[in-house]
C-alpha cells in the first residue's frame, strides 16, 4: 500500500517532487462521409480527438503513466453534436504489477474480428458492422496485470464497479422481428408503452469482474495460451414484451421490456506461430441464471467458437481465414436453439509505404447471407491518410446480413494526427 | 576442377590481385573475414533513435521515427514509433531463442493488441519500408555463424566481397548475401539480398559514427532491385550501455 501511495504521489506530483516526466499532447481530426445504395447519407461527420499521455519515472521503466482522451464529433446525418470523455485512467507500475485504474479498454482474446472473451467494454453499435476496436467503449475499471519475471504468465484481474450498456444499433439496421405475446380471450392491444429499460443499478451485487491467465508457450515460432472467467452483465439487452393495463378493460398497451442479464463466461484462447503461418483460436461458453429457458427476460446460454489461421504469401498478401460456429440453447419445451456456421475471409496487402487494400468476406451459411466489404488505404503525408471502404450486403429478407441490403454503403474518411 | 581446389585458387588469385594493387590483405578465406566481422568489437546493449526515410520511385517521401532497445548483440530487440501521431506508440519485440528461431510480435495501439508473427511474415515490408521485419531483428545483429562463407573477390582497399550462403536450419528468407566488407572498418559496407537466387534489394551503409569507442553504422540505406522506393534509416541518440533490463524485451514494455 505504501508504495501505491508513493506512486500516486508521484504521478500527481511528479515534477514538484523532481521526479522526471514526460508529457505528450495529440489528436486526431477525422471527416466522414457514407453514401448508402438507398440514397441516404448514413454518415457526415467530423470528430476530433485529443490525447494526453503521460509518464513519471526515472529509468528506463516509468513508475506511472497516464492517458486521457476527449473526444468531440458532429454528425449532420445522425447523432448531432456529441462531447465525451474516451480513455481517462492512470497506470501505476509496482513491480510486478500493473495496476491500471479509470476508464479504459480491456482486451481479452486472441482471434481477430471475432472475440467470443472480449465481454469487459461495451460497444458502439450504431454502426454494427465498424472494426471491433473502434466499437469499443472506455468504461470504468479497476484492473490488475500481474507478470513473472520471465514474461511467461501473465494473470489479468478486472473490476469493473458500474455498469455500462452498449449502444444499439440505428434504426436502420434494428431488426424487424416480432415476439409473440399469448393475449386472454377478449383482450385487444391498443397501443404500445414507453420501453422499460432495466439497466442495472450502481449496487455492489452489480459489480462485475474477471480474470483471465495467460502462459507463453516456448513452442515453434512462439505461442501463448490463455483461460479467461467473467462474472458480469450483458451490455445488450435481452427483449421481451409485457402488457400494461388501460383504463378500458379488456384493451392493453404492449411495452418492450430491455433486461440485461447476468452471466458467468468461461473462455479460451490460443495463438501459435509457425514458420508459415500463424493459428489462432478462442472459445467461451457463456451460462446464464435460466439455464432451462425458462424466463423470457433472460437470455439463454450458449457458446462460440473461433478458429483462425493466418499466412503471408511471398507477393507480401496476408490471408486470413476464420471458421465461427455460435449456438444459443433453446426456450423450454421448445426446439428454438440455434446454432449457426459462419467464415470470414480477410486479405491485406500493402503496394509500397503510401497505398494499402484490403477486402473481407463474411458468409453465414446458415441463412446464406453476408457482407464483402473492400477497402484502401493511403497515406498522403505523415500523419494525414485517407480510407475508402464499399459494405456490400446479400441474402434474402429477414437473414441475417440480408436485412440489410437497403444499408449497403460507401465510407469515405480522411484523417489528420498530429 | 573440384570446387574446393577452385575456391582456393580464387583466393590465392585474390591476394595476388591485392598485392598488385599495393595494398595489405589479411584475410584469405570469406570464413576469416566474416569471423574477423563478428569478432569486432560491438556493444552488448544499445539505445538509439533511428529516422526512417521512405522515398518512392516518383521521389515524394515518408518519415518516421522509432527508438530502439538492442541488446544480447541484437538477439534482443524492441522497436517503438514515435512519430508520426498516425502510427506512434506501434512496436516491434524480437527474441531470438537457443535453438536460432525468433520468436517476433507487433504491437499494434489501434488495435489494442499484440500480434504473433509467422516466420514467412518477417519477410514483410516493417511498416511499409524496405526494410522486412527480419532485417530489422537482424540490424545489430553481427553474428555470421550459421552460414557458409566464401570469398568471392578482393576489391581495392582491400574490400572483401564474401558470399554468405545459410546453412539449413538458419532462421533467414534469404538464399544468400553477398557481403562488401572493407577491411579498414570491417563493417560492411554494401549488402545484396537474394531470395530464389534473385537480387532482391540491396543495402548500403554510408555513414558510421564512434561511440564509446565503437565504430557504429548511422546511416544505412535499403534499396529494392527492381528499382521502386528507397529507405533510409539513420541512426542518432545513441547510447551504448552495459546491459538492458530483461522486462524491455517483453510484451508488458512493448504495449506501454
Amino acid at each position: 500500500m505504501r508504495r501505491i501511495l508513493a506512486s500516486l504521489l508521484l504521478l500527481g506530483l511528479g515534477a514538484a517532487a523532481g521526479a522526471q516526466t514526460g508529457f505528450h499532447l495529440g489528436g486526431k481530426v477525422t471527416t466522414t462521409f457514407g453514401a448508402a445504395f438507398d440514397g441516404t447519407i448514413p454518415v457526415a461527420s467530423a470528430r476530433l480527438e485529443l490525447h494526453a499521455t503521460g509518464d513519471v519515472g526515472s529509468g528506463i521503466l516509468p513508475d506511472a503513466s497516464f492517458e486521457a482522451e476527449l473526444i468531440a464529433g458532429y454528425d449532420g446525418a445522425g447523432s448531432g453534436t456529441d462531447v465525451h470523455l474516451g480513455k481517462a485512467y492512470a497506470t501505476l507500475y509496482l513491480g510486478d504489477i500493473d495496476l491500471i485504474v479509470g476508464q479504459q479498454i480491456a482486451f481479452w482474446g486472441s482471434t481477430d474480428a471475432v472475440n467470443p472473451e472480449d465481454v469487459l467494454n461495451p460497444r458502439d453499435l450504431r454502426f454494427p458492422v465498424a472494426d471491433p476496436a473502434d466499437q469499443r467503449i472506455p468504461t470504468p475499471m479497476i484492473r490488475a496485470i500481474v507478470h513473472d519475471r520471465q514474461d511467461a504468465l501473465k494473470l489479468d484481474l478486472v473490476l469493473l464497479p458500474v455498469f455500462r450498456a452498449s449502444e444499439e444499433p440505428g434504426t436502420a439496421w434494428q431488426a424487424g422481428g416480432t415476439i409473440s405475446l399469448p393475449l386472454p380471450p377478449g383482450v385487444t392491444v391498443v397501443g404500445q408503452a414507453p420501453t422499460q429499460d432495466d439497466l442495472p443499478a450502481a449496487r455492489l451485487a452489480n459489480v462485475q469482474f474477471g480474470a483471465r491467465v495467460t502462459l507463453d508457450l516456448d513452442a515453434l515460432s512462439g505461442g501463448d495460451v490463455s483461460l479467461a472467467y467473467v462474472h458480469g452483465i450483458r451490455t445488450t439487452p435481452t427483449v421481451s414484451v409485457t402488457t400494461v393495463p388501460t383504463s378500458t378493460p379488456g384493451q392493453v398497451l404492449v411495452r418492450s421490456v430491455l433486461d440485461y442479464d447476468r452471466y458467468d463466461l468461461l473462455g479460451a484462447d490460443f495463438s501459435l506461430a509457425t514458420a508459415h503461418a500463424v493459428f489462432r483460436g478462442e472459445a467461451a461458453a457463456t451460462f446464464t441464471h435460466d439455464p432451462d429457458g425458462t424466463d423470457p427476460t433472460i437470455g439463454n446460454p450458449g457458446y462460440q467458437a473461433v478458429l483462425e489461421a493466418e499466412h503471408t504469401f511471398p507477393s507480401g498478401a496476408t490471408a486470413t481465414l476464420e471458421g465461427i460456429l455460435e449456438h444459443v440453447g433453446a426456450d423450454k419445451g421448445r426446439d428454438n436453439a440455434t446454432t449457426t456456421f459462419s467464415s470470414l475471409a480477410t486479405i491485406a496487402y500493402d503496394a509500397g509505404p503510401r497505398l494499402s487494400a484490403q477486402a473481407a468476406w463474411l458468409h453465414d451459411y446458415s441463412d446464406g447471407s453476408g457482407m464483402v466489404r473492400p477497402g484502401l488505404s493511403y497515406t498522403f503525408a505523415g500523419g494525414v491518410t485517407g480510407d475508402a471502404e464499399l459494405y456490400l450486403f446479400y441474402g434474402r429478407d429477414g437473414s441475417r446480413y440480408g436485412s440489410w441490403r437497403h444499408d449497403s454503403q460507401l465510407r469515405v474518411a480522411l484523417t489528420y494526427a498530429f | 576442377m573440384p570446387r574446393h581446389t577452385f575456391l582456393s585458387l580464387l583466393a590465392v588469385l585474390c591476394v595476388a590481385a591485392g598485392a598488385a594493387h599495393g595494398y595489405a590483405q589479411t584475410y584469405t578465406t570469406g570464413a576469416a573475414v566474416m569471423a574477423a566481422v563478428d569478432a569486432r568489437p560491438a556493444p552488448k546493449a544499445l539505445i538509439s533513435t533511428m529516422t526512417m526515410t521512405i522515398t518512392s520511385r516518383s521521389g515524394q517521401s515518408l518519415t518516421r521515427t522509432m527508438r530502439i532497445w538492442s541488446a544480447d548483440g541484437g538477439d534482443s530487440e524492441v522497436v517503438k514509433f514515435t512519430a508520426p501521431a498516425d502510427i506512434a506508440g506501434s512496436g516491434f519485440l524480437s527474441l531470438k531463442r537457443a535453438d536460432g528461431s525468433t520468436d517476433a510480435m507487433v504491437y499494434l495501439p489501434a488495435l489494442d493488441r499484440t500480434r504473433r508473427i509467422a516466420g514467412s511474415q518477417k519477410q514483410q515490408a516493417f511498416f511499409g519500408s524496405d526494410f522486412s521485419y527480419e532485417d530489422i531483428s537482424d540490424l545489430q545483429t553481427g553474428t555470421h555463424e550459421t552460414y557458409d562463407n566464401e570469398l568471392l573477390k578482393v576489391d581495392p582497399g582491400p574490400v572483401y566481397v564474401v558470399q554468405a550462403t545459410p546453412r539449413p536450419g538458419t532462421d533467414t528468407s534469404y538464399s544468400k548475401l553477398v557481403l562488401h566488407v572493407p577491411e579498414a572498418t570491417l563493417i560492411p559496407s554494401r549488402i545484396e539480398f537474394y531470395r530464389a537466387g534473385a537480387l532482391l534489394k540491396v543495402m548500403t551503409i554510408g555513414k558510421t559514427t564512434v561511440v564509446d569507442g565503437y565504430t557504429l553504422p548511422s546511416e544505412m540505406r535499403m534499396a529494392s532491385a527492381s528499382g521502386g522506393s528507397t529507405t533510409t534509416l539513420q541512426q542518432s541518440d545513441v547510447s551504448v550501455a552495459a546491459s538492458i533490463p530483461a522486462e524491455v524485451f517483453t510484451e508488458r514494455f512493448l504495449t506501454r
